[in-house]
């Protein structure tokens, strides 16, 4: 086994040996003892140069090897000496540096790479160093033991074992059988909950934490590996699987673990890389106990056990996982169990050692859990982390928190593993209280919204209170109409407790109207006349409102109902007073639990729900955020959403109740970003609330239109998740507090927002993931597992809201009110009994510091082939090319079970979906490169101003391929055929990208194994990431192969080792043997195929003369084809004049001694047949060239044979003929001509054996060409095939799967 | 398609009827604790009982403070 050297820096393949030496040290003699330590191990003696790229071992002599000791001043940068980097070509992989001031304590540090030594040889290396430097102290050479093997028996005994990936041994074919079956569906990534997103290449630097369990909680441990018949080992690995999955990274977890590999004595003592790695997948699906899981551990590892012998790098190879430089293949999470050696020894007259560990600063895993049994009990270690990955704090909870896991486990072991403590007092009281901490602000008394509203307008009478498209009301206006209008509602006895339809336009008016059922009372029901009417309808029948409030045009626009109607518009409320009303006037008194509004929310599923939230919920949300935002009657809002959306809820009572001035957007206007940026500058608006879908495109209005002149002081998001890297635009050209941006997290069950966090740029620019802040004072926000119990920050859960704004639950539903309103189990440790909590079905999880960052709905996430993905992430990357204006990207499924990511985006300016892909592909990790980019106009909105996922169109994959120049060559013809295949299109073009027309990672794995399959080639997954199109690839394979689609011998499928005797394929007339591309996807693929093409063509002859006789011409091609296959038996098959040619060479091959077990002729007659037919011209060649592509005279409809009209039909046709320059043309018209020439001269001779005949039926022109013309030239049978074709098409894909079907039996019939 | 971990409120096993001081009703999980101010006042029983029993009990979503 000779491991390829390492192309770059690879400081985490080393092993670092650190030895304090206490005592006075004899510099000289340590030199020689270095120097014997090499000697005896062949390992630290070999160096790895390479030869064309191949690595070959090259043991050196002692001598030529003698270790140089560097030396530097004790404190000397030991971790810059651990990083230190070898040149394994020139350099033996042993470097020992000694670190002393010449006293009595000295540091030697011993760096071996990991070619040469594992962990393992540790402990040869220190005892021999020990023994050589007793020895040399003493003026003695040591005796060190002569090893009888060396670490190279090792491998060679290895490979007897195992064999090689071509030739393995039954041995290596079982156990690859075993990894195969164990490991089949392994998810390609661990989703831990790093604390930075993964980079595209890991940096492999590291650090480390402790790991300790204590003496009583091992000897618990031991107690349970004793009695179910497993190992302490075993039990910490069940434990660090349990660990995983309740960290969020599923249920099905792949580990890592070294074993020794040192299975006998002889290589007990050696230093050298015997270790393995093998795969330990555990099943902790299914709830398990922790002594359940322990049993499945137990079948797992001991399976794996018995089929450790095949090396981890070949398991590799052979499963082919994906592969990514962000991280390590199969598994990214390691176990090594290591016990620990004896740490301290004597070297010799008063020099003692001891062995310790050196941070190396690296990790080559993401975590790696190293420990170890203590001889006086417990169990000590380290957990190494990539410090690119993690914190060191979340490193230490993991450590932590496994601790604490398997102490209960140890304890208990038939709780189930969900359920094991991770966290300790301190933590879940953190996670559960202080984060949740509110303010000191204390809760004012309950009020309703109507006192708060009166309030104002008694403080701001003549203050404009609503301003409409010109129109304005102020306070004591609006107060006298919602007044009057309110006692006509209390007249017809609707009052609290009652609910009143609003439908209403936007509009002055619709102020009026709720602002007048809040006097009255009642409960408004938003029916916004935009929503569709069946929407409506469901709506009146469901809540049962007592009236509908309306206008006279909407009350038409309305579903049928038998309501009471009021009209704002009518005349019928003049008759009331406009003073406020008090309790008397009303049906009763009214309360602040009295229910505000009934807001329709939409689930994922079933109907749709009333809300109803009350006027204290309301009113609290206000008073509980008024210290962040500080709102007062200067303030003008837009009422922007349609008010049966809640985010309306805030932007109305805002306004209202702070005596500040409300700006009714009208509905064409909010539909405008350009219009409504007008507004806001014209309006002077200051508080906007938004969507952040609404807000990109407001974006891109406002980059349209620099310095236009807002007032805003602060924008404020809800509804849906901001993706916080897409306001980097924004803050470009403005200041970061003016206005301020505000992202508020929030539900309608409980009342508008949730949570409140202020950005600025820097907290935009670092931030990927949704950050939504800290819960408002008077809520809570838990982030449960799916035991309820608190997860560990950086750890994904469900999010609860308990606190003053919980709705009363959902009107009618009491059972799915009882569902989603909940105890709060918490709920005692705020002083509170008998509380609830609302779950949301939103997935967050807390940052260390108590931040809360939310990863959409829990019934929504999105993974793809087991990597989460974060849409907000790949749409705040094409939101960030120039081209872009705004972008949406979902997941589809429009093929049941092939899930796509899609990209939406509205260009800025022209573009093409290929050039965002394309800047998707340099900006994000592949699985979350779109397979579809799709230019719109606009983003789809709902009403609410949310994206409409609905009605994002499917992507039109195949009105994407483009037209396009023909393909160059037969292979890029196969090429566009193959990528059709495996896209399931009808066609590809040649500058196709085949991830532009859906392609993904998966199925680009399925092309390069198509592109194999077909064309022999070896196509590595990373080539079709480089060359995605059907020209590229083409251009790829050439530069890889250096062919040339002209030369004489063209490589349609080229031989690969193990293949069978290629077929070869002689030209016809026109020269070039293209038109055969079709036999390679209808011969076995272990059959190579090879065309011969007309010498003079290609640049490679092209100097050369044309032959001047067949003989001469048939000989050439022999001489070539027998570079290929030097020994019979041959196969070759002809078409047209290649079949005539075909015979001759089979005469040749006879003559040469050699055997001919295949000739195919396809519809080719005996040469002296042309001899009567007229002397060839130019029109003749050019109608030979339209042959070879299967076209006819008639293709020409009329036009002359001219070399124009000729290239016409070809390009028409998208034949790769049609794209040959002039100059190769016209070298082929004079080939065709010498050849024909030549036919019309040759005297065949007899070939001894069968030919295989091929018949062209259609359109025969001379009946008396029959296979029986033969005769004379063949000594065996003549089996003839009549094809259904004309003699021009038999090269037509579907003639030649026929013919290539009876080729494939003839040559099964001969390997029998 | 999601490979969220299930929701305690959504999975088998068994349920309560937890009522509170308001009547407010809670569908709980069976395994979980009963938290202060709750009894249970049906189950423990599966989800769709439980369910049932919410729907034929529980006829008023006004709390009795707010009645």
């Amino acid at each position: 086994m000779v491991h390829a050297p390492p192309r770059r820096p690879q400081p985490h393949l080393q092993h670092p040996l650190v030895l304090t030496l206490t005592g006075p040290l004899d510099h000289d003699a340590l030199r020689l003892a270095l120097s014997d330590l090499t000697h005896a191990h062949e390992t630290l003696r070999t160096v790895y140069p390479a030869t064309d790229n191949e690595p070959y071992q090259r043991i050196l002599t002692a001598d030529e090897a003698s270790p140089r000791l560097h030396t530097a001043p004790a404190g000397g940068d030991l971790t810059e000496a651990v990083r230190h980097c070898f040149d394994l070509a020139a350099e033996p992989p042993l470097r020992a540096t000694l670190f002393s001031d010449g006293g009595d304590r000295h540091t030697l540090l011993l760096l071996l790479h990991h070619i040469a030594g594992d962990g393992a040889s540790t402990t040869p290396l220190a005892c021999d160093l020990a023994a050589a430097y007793a020895a040399r102290a003493a003026g003695r050479a040591p005796e060190l033991r002569r090893r009888t093997v060396q670490y190279a028996d090792h491998t060679a005994w290895q490979q007897d074992l195992l064999g090689t990936a071509d030739e393995p041994t039954p041995l290596a074919a079982r156990q690859l059988e075993h990894w195969k079956r164990t490991l089949a569906g392994l998810p390609d990534q661990l989703e831990l909950p790093t604390d930075r997103p993964r980079p595209a290449v890991a940096s492999y630097e590291g650090d480390t934490v402790p790991f300790h369990l204590d003496a009583t909680a091992h000897a618990a441990l031991e107690r349970l590996a004793r009695t179910t018949g497993t190992s302490v080992f075993m039990a910490v690995q069940a434990a660090l699987a349990a660990l995983l999955t309740r960290y969020g990274c599923g249920t099905d977890i792949p580990l890592g673990t070294p074993v020794a590999g040192r299975d006998d004595d002889t290589t007990a003592d050696l230093v050298g890389f015997f270790v393995n790695t093998l795969v330990l997948r555990t099943d902790v699906s299914g709830a398990p106990t922790f002594r359940t899981l322990l049993d499945r551990v137990r079948a797992t590892t001991i399976a794996a056990y018995e089929h450790a012998d095949l090396p981890f790098d070949r398991l590799v190879e052979e499963l082919n996982p994906p592969r990514s430089l962000a991280r390590h293949p199969l598994f990214q999470v390691m176990l090594a169990w290591q016990s620990v050696p004896d740490a301290e020894f004597a070297m010799g007259e008063g020099l003692t050692a001891r062995i310790g560990a050196v941070p190396s600063g690296t990790a080559k895993f993401d975590l790696t859990l190293n420990a170890g049994e203590q001889p006086g009990g417990g169990i000590s270690g380290f957990l190494e982390f990539r410090t690119d990955l993690f914190d060191a704090g979340t490193a230490t909870r993991l450590s932590a928190h496994l601790t604490r896991l398997l102490t209960a486990a140890a304890a208990d072991p038939d709780t189930p593993v969900g359920r094991l403590p991770l966290l300790d007092d301190e933590e879940l009281h953190r996670s559960v209280v202080e984060w949740n901490a509110g303010t000191t602000t204390p809760t004012p008394s309950k009020q309703t919204l109507v006192e708060l509203y009166e309030d104002a307008a008694r403080r701001h009478p003549g203050r404009t209170a609503v301003t409409c498209d010109g129109t304005s009301l102020t306070y004591a206006a609006l107060s006298d109409r919602a007044n009057r209008l309110a006692r006509l509602l209390a007249a017809r006895g609707i009052g609290p407790g009652s609910i009143v339809a609003l439908a209403l336009p936007r509009s002055p008016e619709l102020v009026v109207g709720l602002l007048a059922a809040a006097k009255a009372g009642a409960a408004y029901l938003p029916m916004d006349p935009d929503y569709p009417a069946d929407r409506l309808a469901y709506m009146l029948q469901d809540a049962a409102p007592a009236a509908v409030v309306t206008d006279t045009a909407t009350a038409a626009r309305i579903p049928a109902h038998d309501l009471p109607v009021v009209l704002v518009d009518g005349t019928e409320a003049d008759a009331y007073a406009p003073t406020d009303l008090t309790d008397d006037d009303r049906t009763r008194a009214q309360r602040p639990g009295d229910v505000a509004y009934v807001i329709y929310t939409s689930g994922s599923t079933g109907r749709p729900k009333g809300v109803p939230v009350t006027h204290h919920n309301v009113a609290r949300l206000f008073s509980a955020t008024d210290h962040w935002f500080g709102f007062d009657e200067s303030d003008v809002w837009t009422l922007f959403h349609s008010y049966a959306f809640d985010f309306s809820v805030w932007e109305m009572w805002g306004a209202l109740l702070h005596g500040g001035r409300l700006v009714v957007v009208p509905h064409l206007v909010s539909r405008d970003p350009a219009a409504f940026l007008r507004l806001l500058e014209e309006e002077r608006v200051t508080v906007l609330n938004q969507t952040p879908s609404a807000f990109y495109q407001l974006m891109a209005a406002d980059k349209d239109r620099p310095g236009t002149e807002l007032a805003l002081r602060y924008v404020v998001f809800g509804g849906e998740a901001l993706e916080l890297g897409r306001l980097d635009d924004w803050y470009a050209r403005h200041a970061e507090d003016a206005p301020t941006l505000v992202n508020m997290y929030g539900i309608t069950e409980t009342t508008v927002h949730v949570s409140y966090i202020a950005l600025d740029r820097a907290s935009a620019a670092a931030g990927t993931s949704s950050t939504i802040g800290v819960n408002i004072p008077d809520l809570r926000v838990y982030v449960l597992d799916e035991h309820l119990q608190p997860v560990p920050p950086g750890v994904t859960g469900e999010m609860y809201v308990a606190g003053e704004g919980l709705a009363r639950g959902y009107l009618g539903r009491h059972a799915l009110t009882a569902e989603r309103f909940v105890a709060d189990p918490f709920a005692h440790l705020f002083g509170e009994r008998g509380s609830r909590m609302y779950r949301s079905g939103d997935l967050a999880r807390r940052r260390p510091d108590g931040t809360l960052e939310y990863f959409g709905r829990a019934d929504h996430q999105v993974k793809i082939r087991g990597f989460r993905i974060e849409l907000g992430e790949i749409e705040a990357v094409l939101a960030d090319h120039p081209d872009v204006a705004d972008a949406a990207v979902v997941v589809r499924e429009d093929t049941p079970g092939d899930k796509r990511l899609v990209a939406y985006a509205v260009p800025a300016r022209e573009t093409t979906p290929a050039r965002l892909r394309e800047h998707a592909g340099t900006e994000l990790p592949l699985h979350m490169v779109p397979s579809a980019v799709v230019l719109l106009d606009r983003l789809p909105l709902t009403a609410n101003g949310k994206l409409d996922r609905k009605a994002l169109p499917a992507p039109d994959l195949a009105g994407a391929v483009t037209e396009g120049r023909a393909p160059r060559g037969p292979r890029e013809e196969q090429l566009c055929a193959i990528f059709a295949d495996v896209l399931g299109l009808p066609r590809v073009g040649v500058d196709d990208n085949f991830f532009d027309l859906g392609g993904h990672s998966l199925l680009a794995v399925r092309l390069a194994g198509r592109v194999k399959a077909a064309l022999g080639a070896d196509v590595g997954i990373g080539t079709v990431f480089q060359a995605p199109t059907p020209a590229a690839l083409d251009a790829a394979l050439d530069a890889a192969e250096g062919t040339d689609a002209l030369d004489v011998l063209l490589p349609l499928r080229p031989a690969n080792a193990g293949d069978k005797a290629p077929l070869y394929c002689v030209h016809p007339a026109g020269g070039l043997s293209w038109c055969y591309a079709g036999l390679i996807r209808h011969l076995p693929a272990d059959v190579p195929i090879y065309g011969l093409q007309a010498q003079g063509v290609g640049p490679a002859t092209a100097a050369e003369p044309l032959p001047r006789t067949l003989e001469e011409l048939a000989a050439h091609y022999v001489d070539r084809l027998r570079e290929i296959q030097p020994h019979g038996p041959y196969r070759l098959m002809g078409w047209s004049t290649g079949g005539i040619i075909a015979q001759a060479m089979a005469t040749r091959l006879q003559d040469l001694g050699a055997e001919v077990e295949l000739l195919a002729i396809l519809d080719a007659y005996p040469a002296e047949g042309f001899r009567e037919l007229p002397v060839p011209d130019q029109a003749e060649a050019l109608e030979a060239l339209l042959a070879m592509g299967g076209y006819g005279p008639d293709s020409l409809e009329g036009k002359p044979f001219e070399l124009a009209h000729v290239t016409e039909v070809l390009r028409r046709e998208g034949s790769p003929l049609a794209s040959l320059d002039d100059a190769t043309i016209e070298a082929l018209n004079r080939t065709y001509i010498n050849t024909n020439l030549l036919v019309r001269s040759f005297d065949h001779r007899v070939f001894d054996g069968d030919v295989l005949f091929f018949r062209a039926t259609v359109d025969t022109i001379d009946d008396t060409l029959t296979p029986e013309t033969w005769t004379p030239y063949v000594t065996g049978r003549i089996d003839n095939t009549n094809v259904a074709c004309s003699h021009k098409d038999m090269t037509l894909p579907e003639p030649i799967a026929h013919i290539a079907g009876v080729i494939a039996d003839r040559l099964q019939n001969l390997e029998n | 398609m999601s490979d969220a971990p299930a929701n305690p409120f959504d999975g088998d096993g068994d349920f309560l009827v937890l009522v509170n001081a308001e009547g407010q009703h809670s569908l709980w999980p069976g395994f979980a604790a009963v938290p202060e101010g709750w009894t249970a006042a049906h189950g423990p029983c599966a989800r769709q009982t439980a369910l049932d029993w919410i729907t034929e009990h529980w006829t008023d979503l006004t709390p009795a403070s707010a009645q």
